[in-house]
């Protein structure tokens, strides 16, 4: 993970970068690694197709999870509220191949499908929400090494993106889909000399995005949407990276990367009279520009060596962020919609600064790290709007309000290598906020994911060859989010008076995960393993939603509201079995 | 494996005090004389009894409603169809369509305005009872529309039934916009929405060999946009994939609530 000094190589988020790589060898022999559990099952397999020439990796993941979100439905169906039913499952499927046509080139072909279903089914009402989010990728990535100091990596990628939202009621249904649609490539060259590198390159990224493709029927009528929103774009991003050791002790790591971005058509922009009505369109044909934007990503972190064990790190980082992530419902799930930036929309940007202090102690059995970092956001997004009512043609554009933010801290990190107790403790101590001139009147507010403490635990012991244990303690502040501060009444119901947006916490997050393995046999060529895990040992009721129950009887002059509390997946005990060879 | 489990967390110790508000629910009907019922804002978590209760009530308000031409200050009546059952009702000043009529409320410290607009009521092309396809004895109200492509409209829909309900109530879903049908014959169907959201509510089709009397009001934007952010918060309360923190859309300037003018047409459809 890199969180401070993101190289140039990396763009078009303000957030932090995962790397993840697969192996990048062909197996010299056939491989099965299995497990079978009462949450889910895996299933990886890596075989020879060419010795020494080619491979294939395939592996694929189902669960079974349904049962887990039940809790939910249950409470709230016992409650006699909205929910009566729920379901909830998901697969993922991977496919590599790697090529070796020779020894200074290597090749690999990867691809990637995963789906999720979720469903809340309230029969009194006949009400059926349905949402599915899907993801699907291909890359081909081809290296090419000219020689000890030269290589060119050569990337072209497609994904795409599916989110559909569904209700329906009796004779009326309501669909939303919402697609993104990424074409990329990206040429780099890399030099190595001595202990310097230069990398130089460029990455070019075609996004078809459709935030809100709306259908709505009623008996035998279908509503009409008009045209749906749908986005085109263009990103060039030439960078360059280098990597400078200027002595033992001191070293530099300098890139910028430039972006030129730009919205193309077929694409409607809407002049609004004073009761919102259309009163002109500007229509810009296919490939036509509508917006573009520039913007340049300095990037340089210094390094100093105190001495043969220890470390300064300074860093300044500067992002942009094309893409904004539109969150349009009060919980943490995947209906976030997203918008790139047009017209009347301009991109995100960030700025951070950090500086770190790292420490290798007891002969480097342990690392030790504190790391201090200020951020500062421009161009954030909110949705001003609730769900139902993003379906109108243009409304999403329209219903995003603008804003600035900023975050700081200070992380440590204890990470203990080697030994039969390993494992590391983490502690960070931050605050995150956020200002939008629509909110509150402009004041200063805590972002929805401010988490004043962030605690992590993770011990890893092998008691022998044949036991091994494992702990996970979490701990975080609750996140912040808005609750009604009065009530009134209209036409014999309740409605909610909010203010102070953010201004209250959910109860803090914790909770302690053990697992304990036993290798039921082991030899050169196979592993034999059986493992008991417990999620959420104490049985922590950790909240996901907060709503407010209303009950009572206005005509005897009673009324009480109570907050109830949702949580998901409550203590869970499984046993899996896995085979590797 | 699975285990239920809620709980209640403790928030209510530090929720800030709030302003008093004045509350208004108030509507003039087409040819209809004016209701307007009073009543203040409250602490979210605070229970309310009958000593409590009247606290909430604004009993010693002056409301007024001028058309422009003719100014008349509302009395204030029990009236036991209404909660609260107390409401401040004109006898004089009656609605008409096309015209425009503004509130003014003083109560104690403070000062409220509102103005709406009663719009032409819309004729239906037809209206029936329709059963369900599963059943004998229930079904919906289904009903034809022709919408004028000319005119920005919105509408609002209600039902009694005889003998068994004192007043109108809003249908399950009861706000139209006909940004979605404009200039379009458009086909709609009705069920019963609940007296109150408060109450547990079940029942959503009407009985086989019920009267039922339909009004289908037309309303001003400001008063449809009221009532849609209204009906998005009360139906989905509890609903994590719509709740989102729903401001209500009031056309109350100094206070909270609705003012409402409806140009309404009404029908009557016997369940057979």
């Amino acid at each position: 993970m890199i969180k401070s000094g993101i190289p140039s190589y990396y763009g078009g988020r303000l957030s932090s970068v995962i790397e993840v790589e697969t192996s990048k060898n062909i197996p010299d022999r056939f491989h099965l690694k299995s497990n079978v559990g009462l949450l889910l099952s895996d299933i990886a397999i890596q075989s020879p197709l060419i010795e020494n020439k080619a491979s294939i990796l395939i592996s694929a993941r189902r669960s079974y999870l349904g049962g887990i979100v039940k809790p939910v439905s249950r409470f709230l169906t016992k409650e006699k509220s909205v929910f009566n039913n729920s379901e909830y499952s998901f697969y993922d499927l991977n496919a590599n191949l790697i090529i070796v046509p020779s020894v200074n080139n290597r090749i690999f072909i990867s691809s990637y499908v995963g789906n999720d279903d979720f469903s809340l089914f309230k029969s009194s009402f006949d009400l059926d929400n349905q949402i599915s989010w899907s993801n699907t990728a291909m890359s081909t990535k081809w290296l090419h090494h000219f020689n000890n100091g030269y290589i060119m990596k050569t990337v072209a990628y497609y994904s795409k993106n599916n989110l559909n939202v569904y209700m329906g009621q009796n004779d009326f249904f309501f669909n939303m889909a919402s697609k993104l649609n990424d074409l990329s490539f990206c040429n780099e060259h890399t030099f190595i000399l001595k202990s310097n590198l230069i990398k130089i390159g460029v990455q070019l990224q075609n996004l078809f995005i459709s935030p809100n493709k709306s259908k709505a029927q009623l008996s035998s009528f279908r509503a009409d949407f008009g045209t749906p929103n749908e986005f085109n774009t263009y990103t060039i991003s030439p960078f360059l990276h280098t990597e400078l050791n200027f002595s033992e002790k001191f070293g530099l790591i300098a890139g910028v990367r430039e972006n030129s971005y730009y919205q193309v058509g077929p694409y409607d922009v809407f002049i609004r009279g004073q009761n919102q009505e259309i009163t002109d369109t500007m229509h810009f044909s296919k490939g036509k520009k509508v917006a573009d934007y520039h913007a340049l990503e300095p990037r340089l972190s210094l390094r100093y060596l105190l001495d043969s064990s220890s470390s300064i790190k300074i860093s300044y980082t500067n992002n942009v962020q094309f893409l904004h992530q539109v969150n349009v419902t009060a919980v943490s799930f995947p209906t976030d919609f997203w918008m790139p930036a047009s017209h009347n929309l301009p991109p995100q940007k960030g700025k951070q600064y950090s500086i770190g202090y790292f420490k290798t102690l007891a002969k480097k059995d342990y690392d030790f790290s504190a790391e201090l970092f200020f951020k500062t956001f421009n161009n954030l997004t909110e949705f001003n709007g609730g769900l139902l009512s993003s379906t109108k043609k243009a409304t999403m554009e329209e219903n995003i309000i603008k804003g600035d933010g900023e975050a700081y801290g200070i992380e440590f990190l204890i990470k203990k290598n080697i030994g039969k107790v390993s494992g590391w403790i983490s502690y960070t101590l931050s605050k995150s906020t956020r200002k939008f001139a629509e909110i509150d009147e402009g004041s200063s507010f805590p972002a929805k994911y401010d988490r004043t403490h962030d605690f992590s635990i993770i011990i890893q012991y092998n008691l022998n060859e044949k036991w091994k244990a494992a702990l996970l303690f979490i701990y975080a502040s609750g996140s912040a989010f808005t609750v009604p501060t009065g009530r009134y009444l209209i036409n014999g119901n309740i409605l909610n008076q909010y203010s102070g947006y953010n201004s209250f916490r959910m109860p803090d997050y914790h909770r302690m995960d053990i697992s304990v393995t036993y290798s039921l046999k082991k030899t050169t060529s196979s592993e034999h393993n059986i493992q008991l895990s417990l999620y959420n040992v104490y049985n922590r009721k950790n909240p996901y939603y907060i709503y407010y129950n209303v009950s009572g009887d206005l005509d005897k002059y009673k009324l009480r509201v109570t907050p109830k509390l949702v949580s998901l997946f409550p203590f869970l005990p499984s046993i899996s079995y896995e085979l590797r060879f | 494996m699975v285990i239920l489990f809620f709980c209640t967390p403790e928030l209510e110790d530090d929720i800030p005090e709030i302003k008093r508000q004045v509350v208004v629910d108030g509507w003039i009907e087409d040819n209809g004389y004016v209701y307007v019922i009073l009543t203040y804002n409250s602490p979210y978590f605070g229970k309310l009894d009958s000593a409590s209760f009247r606290n909430l009530v604004a009993t010693r308000a002056k409301v007024s409603v001028s058309d422009g031409k003719e100014t008349e200050i509302l009395t204030l009546t029990r009236d036991t169809n209404y909660f609260p059952p107390y409401v401040y009702r004109g006898n004089s000043l009656k609605g008409k369509a096309g015209s425009t009529y503004k509130l003014l409320i003083e109560d104690e410290q403070d000062t409220l305005f509102a103005v709406t607009t009663i719009p032409q009521s819309v004729s239906l092309d037809s209206i029936w009872f329709e059963k369900n396809a599963d059943s004998d004895s229930l079904g919906l109200i289904k009903g034809v529309l022709t919408d004028d492509e000319n005119t920005k409209n919105y509408f609002k829909s209600f039902y009694r039934i005889k003998n068994k309900n004192k007043k109108f109530i809003p249908t399950l879903i009861s706000d139209y916009d006909d940004f979605y049908f404009n200039g379009q014959k458009f086909t709609f169907s009705l069920r019963k929405g609940p007296d109150s959201y408060i109450k547990p509510f079940e029942d959503i089709y009407f009985k086989k060999n019920d009267t039922i009397l339909v009004k289908i009001s037309s309303l001003d934007k400001a008063s449809y946009d009221f009532w849609i952010t209204y009906q998005n918060e009360v139906m989905n309360s509890g609903n994590p994939f719509a709740a989102n923190h729903n401001q209500i859309k009031s056309n109350i300037r100094g206070g909270l609530g609705i003012w409402c003018g409806y140009g309404s047409r009404y029908y009557s459809v016997i369940a057979k």
